[in-house]
């Protein structure tokens, strides 16, 4: 088990850069979710920390060793990968026992560590097979086996879930977090789904562009985004944006949209930077925008005509895509709700939950609470 | 289906079935029965002819035990040079920036005839250095010029203290000559298929076995060997139903002198230069015999690959 470090990490190719100046620390013991669309830099960083890819700068240190210059096979590391990489010619268990056997590993030790894998992921049967005969979740099984046995430092994993159907990654995503928790060891693990990084990281670090957008818990991240890439990339279907220009009223604040106004109260507003006729961007979650019939009490909003576009039933809710002035939102109501396509409804936002950022750079320009402080530098503008 | 006319399927099959007959089944039913015959096929000889191969008077100037041996030295040397030395290629070419030129130059000598490139490296193998370029090379480096196409001295010889008389059995230096130039056109072949092979091989599997904390020697061993073999079955396969068929090779460069014959060169000898078409169609059935096994291995192979699929 150890800590992960990255210490001002760069890897460039010829004509981009892939990961740009990331500094980070990964806790012994943490989960901890790369997430991003492709081309971010996430799998890259993974590769870099596994040994499968040179690093143009800056030093990686898994627990007090840096590893650059360190080869794959001495890092300490076990990797599953999204093809999930198993060697076709060996039966599961030599599979699992591979990595052992190059390490010298007595014989009937690894007979012991693979069986206790196995019972772990319950893949005692399929042992003696070979992997063409066994389906997607089981190849899946014997990867993630072929990693336990190694009792790593760390766990790198690629993407796993992302060759299995909807139904079997609902499932496995639960099986990893238990996994997790049972074996105590860091995790370190790349995906693009946000679903998968809300539910088992417990810290999530955000790329765009190779470049660290925020790194911080699920919900320091739900619920203040450092940036509009992070608002609008975590949380399902993804926020609303408009823009708008701030007013200042005697001692409040207001929102004027085209077509609407909303007031800003004094607490959601800060204070600093956000003077008459800031040109501003709003984010709002489809959550936060209300069927004003099932609107939960205690909450203040605004209620604004709009008209109906579109209904998604989901069964246990609903979205509804909404026209407020020519500003497009998308709601997420009570499934009871009477907005029917084509009819103009009354639709309640919820003015203090909306996020400010700045038009321009896309920063957040709310207060930080403390520990969600910003992690990166100054965006650089990356080539891609 | 009912109604439909069941000759419909031999209709369909007609042209292949007449045209296999015609110029495959019957030819060998001939060759077996010509191979019972006299000289000129005119009276039944029994087993005389294969007699004959078995106990080699030496007649006719046909040494069968000779061209037997050497194609039995064919069959274990050309594939085990070709097929390894194709294997390194590969990885290596796999590694370079111009990887598709160096295939390329490597691959270039199949696409000469095999009766061009027999000219060619009679000229390279020719005693005189002044044309032959193999003397004038080693002649650079000091070594007396060698008689390639025509030294009967062993192999063995150099790695031995008896003198270069003492031959034994097909290792002669001008037979590895020959299976020398036969390696130098094939191994474009094995390189290609061996490289097609190595290019499905997913390079998440080799970084896996990286991380697993296998040395790159291991990969290639325990991982990239086990994984090819299919592939590396095939070259295998073909190249030793090559070897057992050379003919035009060792007819151009040697034309089978100084033991350099092989079943398929005395065959063409005994056939249409002696005139003996009985020992000719013997040789052939042998020759035939011979295939026959590592065809039913590699079909057999076949099957069982579309099987596990």
């Amino acid at each position: 088990m150890a800590s992960v470090t990255f210490e001002n990490v760069t890897r460039q190719y010829p004509d981009n850069i892939a990961v740009n100046n990331l500094s980070m620390e990964v806790a012994d013991g943490e989960f901890l979710v790369l997430v991003g669309p492709s081309g971010c830099g996430k799998s890259t960083t993974l590769r870099m920390l596994a040994g499968l890819e040179s690093i143009s700068s800056g030093r990686i240190l898994i627990g007090d060793r840096v590893v650059n210059n360190v080869a794959a096979r001495d890092r300490d590391i076990a990797m599953v990968f999204q093809s999930y990489a198993l060697y076709p010619h060996m039966s599961v268990r030599d599979n699992m026992a591979f990595g052992l056997e190059l390490r010298k590993v007595p014989k009937d030790e690894i007979k012991r560590r693979v069986d206790e894998a196995a019972a772990i992921l319950g893949i005692e049967p399929l042992l003696g097979r070979k992997p063409r005969a066994l389906s997607g979740g089981q190849r899946q099984r014997v990867a993630l086996g072929r990693a336990i046995v190694r009792d790593p430092a760390v766990f790198l994993l690629d993407e796993p879930l992302s060759n299995l159907d909807a139904k079997l990654r609902v499932q496995t995503r639960a099986e990893l977090t238990k996994l997790h928790q049972r074996l105590g060891t860091t995790f370190i693990y790349v995906t693009h789904d946000q679903v998968e990084a809300m539910t088992m990281a417990t810290r999530i670090a955000v790329l765009d562009k190779g470049v660290l957008q925020q790194l911080g818990t699920p919900r320091e991240l739900y619920e203040h985004p450092r940036n509009r890439f992070v608002a609008g990339f975590i949380g399902s279907p993804s926020m609303n944006f408009f823009d708008a220009r701030v007013e200042r009223d005697g001692a409040a604040l207001r929102l004027i949209a085209p077509g609407f106004t909303l007031p800003l109260a004094a607490e959601t507003a800060p204070a600093a930077g956000l003077g008459d006729r800031t040109e501003v961007t709003v984010g709002i979650r489809p959550e936060h925008v209300y069927d004003p019939r099932f609107r939960p009490a205690e909450t203040r909003a605004t209620d604004l005509p709009a008209t109906v576009e579109l209904t998604e039933l989901m069964g246990n809710e609903m979205f509804v895509h909404l026209d407020v002035h020519g500003t497009p939102l998308l709601a997420r109501v009570d499934p009871r709700t009477a907005a029917r396509p084509g009819e103009s409804i009354s639709v309640a936002l919820d003015h203090d939950r909306v996020h400010l950022f700045d038009k321009a750079t896309g920063e957040s320009l709310a207060k930080y609470p403390e520990g969600s402080a910003p992690v990166s530098e100054p965006k650089a503008r990356v080539a891609t | 289906m009912a109604g439909r006319n069941p000759w419909t399927p031999w209709l369909w099959m007609s042209p292949a079935i007449i045209l296999l007959t015609a110029f495959l089944v019957y030819p060998v039913i001939d060759t077996l029965r010509r191979s019972f015959l006299d000289a000129r096929s005119n009276s039944w000889v029994g087993f005389d002819n294969y007699q004959f191969i078995i106990d080699n008077p030496q007649t006719l100037a046909a040494n069968t035990h000779s061209a037997l041996l050497n194609n039995a030295l064919w069959l274990i040397a050309f594939p085990l040079l070709a097929v390894p030395l194709g294997l390194i290629l590969a990885v290596l070419t796999s590694r370079v920036k111009y990887e598709a030129a160096a295939k390329a130059g490597i691959f270039i000598p199949m696409a000469i005839s095999f009766v061009a490139a027999g000219v060619i490296w009679k000229f390279m193998f020719e005693f005189n250095a002044n044309i032959g370029t193999v003397n004038a090379v080693t002649g650079g480096v000091g070594l007396d010029p060698t008689a390639w196409l025509q030294d009967r001295g062993g192999l063995q010889t150099w790695l031995t203290d008896a003198g270069p008389d003492q031959w034994w059995g097909p290792l002669q230096i001008n037979n590895f000559a020959l299976i020398f130039v036969a390696t130098w056109m094939w191994t474009g072949f094995s390189l290609v298929v061996l490289s097609a092979g190595l290019k499905s091989i997913s390079t998440e599997m080799l970084e896996a076995a990286r991380v697993d904390g296998a040395t790159e020697w291991q990969i290639f061993r325990r991982i990239i060997i086990p994984v090819l073999s299919p592939t590396i079955a095939v070259v295998t396969t073909t190249l030793v139903i090559q070897s057992l068929k050379v003919f035009d090779l060792v007819w151009v460069m040697s034309g089978g002198r100084f033991d350099t014959d092989v079943v398929a060169t005395l065959f063409f000898k005994q056939s249409f230069i002696a005139g003996h078409f009985g020992i000719g169609a013997a040789l052939a059935v042998v020759l035939l015999l011979a295939v026959v096994p590592v065809m039913v291995v590699s079909i057999r192979r076949f099957q069982f690959q579309e099987e596990t699929r």
